[in-house]
């Protein structure tokens, strides 16, 4: 046999399972969670944090690179302008300007001083490609390079403002050098103070190029380079191929730092479209933009490092931890798994599998426990099988006890079948069937099963309340079940059955009145279990039905029977004339009829007011037979049912006369167990007691009082009827008496004749030998004569 | 309920009146405003921050719809174009500005686009010139208007007799022809030396601005009637070709093809060519570009005054105006 899963339950499982992670990912994803989360966040802030720092460490770099070029450029400016107020200083400067300005004879010597002057100096400081003078009108009156002399500069800044100051000018585009110059330019005054001219240098911007190629601390990628404030480059660029002149910078650093001239250090796209870590510098004396520049990977190449190996560690802790949780999780959930796969064979009845159990740990004792299980399982289920069979064994036996019983109608008879019918189809060893007796003291057995059964029966073998296991299920209303006899100290062995091992005792009740008991016996220990208690109940609530049922028919059997004897009473009464002769026959009906242990009927007599035995009805046999005695009884006497009926005109019942104070024994009637007296009345009038006992206690009902007042009845109008017929006749008699007797005297002649006659025929109606007949007065007759007849 | 489905629920009402409000409201800040400007010669890069103001949509980030013309050979002076209503802008020479308003043309320029004029005068070949005083003995060929008094004021002012020097009108607008008759010629350095140098012609060239006579080149006016009319237009338009100049010179790439986009048929590597040679006159690292000194007005006030082009004194600011590159670069 196998036993399947639910399938609806198989289904809502699998349904769950799918709806929701396995225990495997819940577990996988736990511990890598659980792993990685701090990993991460660590690994994250630490990174950031790191970076940022490195970061800032890169533009704080940058930024002091920058500082320290716009600082070499204002040396380097301040320098020039120096320079230029040194020629100033020389004497020879306004000298040899103003013969030059004046044109003099001496013009052209002081032309080739001034111009070997400024050469020499220029050779040693380089700060000037060109040194010139110029006049008032802006016109360049001397220079460094001849070619430039002539050229007039009246509109150009550095003339105009030279006129008035030291002048420094930002990179200006000029096209006939074809290049951008800073120009430096300062008056130059006479010894009374007026401007006669201005001194202007031509600065030699390689000197600025050389500031801004010097790359100390940047790198591979790393720059410096100058932007004019209208974005034209004016220095040499690392990358691509610029050209000043032409190439124009605009990105987010030069257009800050033009637009807000301001300082600053940003991220942004360079010239070349590189991601960049720029830092800029406004140089206000040249209004020009000073950028240091550094490509985001070299610079943060350090932080990129310090990133990448963060993130390797991280990745490989991950790992690690993927790894780690991941054998882990198998180490948990393959156990389990195959675990369930063995639930999951069970559950389609396979129980023939086995955990392997490899480990100590929970997981072993999981799979022990599971070995465990199924095999009890498997018990279960062969046992469960068989109990089963039982089982069904037990309704048919049932079903077919039911059956039966409700075919049966005569108590023995069932008793027999049930205890047959019980022991074979269960194969017990014994079973048997007790009733309580009459008197609910004794169990008794009614029917057993062999010939143990029949030996017992034959013996009237009986159980006394309370006693033995059928004494105590009685008793108790409760099974009782002894498994194992030789193990329990209150079981009583019984010779005819030496080989009970165990017996179960189940109450036959309905409801609380226990009626009997229903004992099975069996020859194995554990022969007899709880389970078998169900079914043997089962059968004997059936049996209780059934014999109530019996009984039932029985009681109307027993009415019918009782209502056909009094009937049967009724016109026996009505037929007998005599008055004796009836009470006796209604007496001896009674007793036979009723099944009495006596029954006997006191007249009424109303003239003692004593109630007199009328007639006795003794049980088949009795010596007394046709007796009635003489007993009378007074109608006030207490001590006496007869009376009390008689007194009360009820019906009175004493159920066990042995317990009531107003019973009065009979010294003939020894075996008197219960009376009943009721009396016999016609309208007021009470005709007499008739009195019933029998040899059993309780035997009387309501309903028994009630036929018995009813038969009572019947005799009393018989009893009238006869009497009324009684006096009829005797009144008749006399009346005919004394007719023939009149005529008798009528046809006489003389007194003497006629007192004879009636002397003779009075005596003989009177019953009376010696009869006087006087004749009173004498007058009448003369003279007085008595006639004696005898 | 037909009443109450033909009526418009208030809601809907105040949401259409805002709308058509705003609407109002919109369209008399952001009026669409057609202008046109006459360019003072054909389409080349000359005028670069023009067609790229044009190409990169400027004029339209203004709310300006911009008609593009160039030279009316019939009419060939834009200032004459503008004066008489035909254009809203002109790009024309400084002098030509000068001279128009001495005439009574209420002409103003509003920005320089050539702080620097390209006007040079070139020798090819063996003949180097650079300063004035190489001039004296050769024959220069210089035709009639702004090449001639610039070349007698430069000669005035560096002291040569004009004596010295023989003066002939080539009858020939080819400067490279031209010097292949004359020992120096009339010549501007965007269009003359570019050619002479991509044709590798060796040449040598005297700027006049670096002897006294420094000219702005192109300027942008119009008449003092729109200005005072549509001062916010005239800013428009200014702010947006300057923003086109700025383009173009940072990237002659892309103006040149902004360029040659209104004239297909130009010559592309001339024209940036050209262009690369404008950017230092245009750009020129002293001052933003358009912004204009009043120094060099009245400098080349002066001189055409002394070279009789300009014979009606007048007050020279009245010939330009600040006010919009001083809003544009405020």
């Amino acid at each position: 046999m196998t036993i399947n899963a639910i399938p609806g339950n198989n289904k809502t499982i699998s349904n769950k399972r799918r709806g929701s992670l396995s225990l495997r990912n819940r577990l996988l994803i736990t511990f890598i969670l659980l792993a990685a989360l701090p990993v991460l966040a660590t690994g994250i802030v630490s990174g950031l944090i790191n970076a940022q720092g490195l970061r800032n460490a890169a533009f704080e770099q940058l930024a002091s690179i920058a500082q320290l070029k716009k600082n070499e450029i204002s040396t380097w400016v301040s320098s020039l302008q120096v320079n230029l107020d040194l020629f100033l200083q020389g004497r020879d400067l306004l000298d040899n300007t103003n013969n030059i300005l004046q044109n003099s004879a001496e013009a052209d010597t002081a032309k080739i001083e001034l111009r070997n002057k400024f050469n020499n100096s220029n050779k040693v400081t380089g700060y000037f490609e060109e040194l010139f003078i110029m006049d008032k009108d802006g016109a360049v009156i001397l220079s460094t390079n001849s070619s430039q002399e002539g050229k007039i500069f009246s509109t150009q800044t550095f003339y105009r403002q030279g006129l008035k100051e030291a002048t420094v000018t930002p990179p200006i585009y000029d096209v006939a050098l074809s290049s951008y110059s800073i120009i430096f330019s300062q008056p130059i005054k006479n010894k009374s103070g007026a401007v006669i001219g201005v001194i202007a240098g031509r600065a030699n911007l390689a000197v600025l190029d050389q500031i801004m190629i010097e790359r100390v601390g940047l790198g591979e990628t790393g720059e410096t380079y100058l932007v004019g404030s209208n974005y034209a480059l004016l220095s040499q660029l690392r990358f691509g191929e610029a050209k000043i002149g032409e190439t124009y910078v605009r990105t987010n650093g030069t257009t800050n730092a033009i637009k807000l001239k301001a300082t600053g250090s940003e991220l942004y796209s360079d010239y070349r479209g590189v991601p960049t870590l720029g830092s800029y510098l406004w140089v206000p004396e040249l209004q020009l933009a000073l950028m240091a520049e550094h490509d985001q990977d070299e610079a943060l190449q350090s932080a990129n490092r310090a990133s990448a190996i963060t993130l390797g560690l991280m990745l490989l802790t991950l790992v690690i931890a993927i790894v780690v949780a991941f054998l882990t999780t198998r180490s948990i959930v393959t156990p389990i798994s195959q675990l369930v796969t063995i639930a999951e064979n069970i559950t389609t009845g396979n129980l023939e599998v086995n955990a392997q159990v490899q480990r100590n740990d929970e997981i072993g004792a999981l799979a022990t426990a599971f070995n465990t299980m199924t095999r009890r399982l498997r018990e279960l289920i062969e046992t469960l099988e068989q109990r089963v069979a039982d089982r069904t064994k037990a309704l048919a036996t049932s079903s077919e006890v039911s059956r039966r019983l409700s075919t049966i109608i005569n108590q023995k008879e069932l008793v027999t079948e049930v205890v047959n019918q019980v022991k074979n189809a269960f194969g017990y060893y014994h079973t048997q069937i007790y009733f309580y007796d009459e008197n609910n003291d004794n169990l008794v057995m009614a029917g057993g099963t062999g010939e143990a059964g029949q030996m017992m029966l034959a013996q009237f073998h009986k159980v006394a309340k309370g006693r033995g296991l059928v004494g105590r299920a009685a008793e108790s209303n409760q099974a009782v079940l002894v498994a194992d006899t030789e193990k329990n100290p209150e079981w009583l062995p019984n010779v005819l059955l030496p080989d009970t091992k165990s017996e179960v005792a189940i109450p036959i009740a309905i409801g609380n009145k226990v009626m009997g008991v229903l004992d099975v016996q069996q020859n194995i220990v554990d022969g007899l279990q709880t389970e078998d208690i169900d079914s043997l109940q089962s059968i004997s609530n059936q049996i209780a039905v059934a014999i109530k049922n019996i009984q039932s028919t029985e009681i109307v059997a027993k009415r019918a029977s009782e209502l056909q004897t009094v009937a049967n009473i009724s016109t026996a009464a009505a037929t007998i004339g005599n008055i004796d002769d009836m009470l006796q026959e209604v007496v001896h009906l009674t007793q036979r009829g009723f099944g009495l242990y006596h029954a006997h009927i006191f007249t009424y007599n109303e003239n003692t007011a004593e109630l007199e035995i009328a007639a006795c009805g003794y049980k088949e046999g009795d010596e007394h037979e046709g007796t009635h005695g003489t007993t009378t009884i007074s109608l006030d006497q207490e001590q006496s049912l007869v009376a009390r009926a008689g007194r009360t005109r009820q019906a009175v019942i004493v159920n066990d006369v042995r317990s009531d104070s107003g019973w009065l024994p009979n010294p003939i009637l020894t075996e008197t167990a219960s009376e009943l007296a009721v009396p016999m009345v016609v309208g007021d009038r009470l005709l007499g007691v008739l009195d019933v006992q029998s040899d059993r206690v309780n035997a009387f009902s309501d309903e028994d009082a009630s036929i018995q007042t009813t038969l009572a009845s019947q005799v009393a109008t018989a009893l009238q009827n006869a009497r009324s017929f009684s006096q009829a006749q005797q009144h008749a008699e006399r009346e005919t008496t004394v007719n023939l007797i009149t005529q008798k005297i009528q046809n006489t002649t003389s007194i003497e004749a006629a007192l004879q006659i009636a002397a003779r025929e009075l005596g003989h109606a009177l019953g009376m030998k010696p009869t006087l007949v006087a004749l009173d007065p004498p007058a009448l007759v003369g003279e007085s004569k008595a006639v004696v007849n005898e | 309920m037909k009443k109450t489905e033909k009526m418009i629920p208030r809601s809907h009402a105040i949401f259409i009146i805002f709308t058509l409000f705003a609407m109002l409201l919109s369209s008399c800040g952001k009026k669409t405003a057609e202008v046109s400007v006459r360019l003072k010669w054909t389409t080349q890069t000359q005028f670069a921050g023009i067609f790229t103001a044009d190409e990169q949509g400027f004029y339209n980030d203004e709310n300006l719809k911009v008609t593009i013309e160039p030279v009316d050979f019939e009419q060939m002076l834009s200032v004459d174009k503008v004066v008489e209503g035909k254009n809203t802008f002109g790009i024309g020479a400084a002098d030509e500005v000068l001279v128009a308003r001495s005439n009574g043309a209420p002409v103003r320029a509003i920005a320089v686009i050539f702080r620097i004029s390209p006007q040079v005068y070139m020798s090819i070949g063996d003949i180097k010139v650079s300063k004035p005083e190489d001039l004296i003995g050769k024959k220069v060929g210089i035709g009639q208007g702004s090449g001639f008094w610039t070349f007698n004021a430069m000669i005035n002012k560096a002291g040569i007799d004009p004596s010295l020097i023989t003066v002939e009108d080539p009858k020939t607008f080819d400067t490279l022809e031209c010097a292949q008759r004359y020992d120096v010629c009339n010549a501007y350095s965007t269009d003359s030396i570019v050619k002479a140098n991509m044709q590798g012609i060796p040449n040598s060239a005297i700027w006049p601005g670096d002897y006294g006579v420094p000219f702005y080149a192109d300027v942008v006016f119009t008449t003092d009637d729109f200005i005072a009319k549509n001062p916010d237009v005239v800013e428009r338009f200014l702010r947006a070709t300057i923003r086109g100049w700025q383009t173009a010179v940072e990237n002659p790439e892309t103006a040149t093809d902004a360029t040659i986009a209104f004239d297909p048929t130009l010559e592309r590597d001339f024209q940036l060519q050209s262009l690369k040679a404008s950017v230092p006159l245009v750009d020129t690292g002293t001052l933003p570009i358009g912004v204009m000194e009043p120094e060099m007005w009245q400098q080349m006030y002066d001189i055409l005054l002394a070279q009789k082009v300009i014979t009606t004194p007048f007050d020279v600011s009245s010939a330009y105006t600040s006010e919009f590159m001083d809003k544009i670069n405020k």
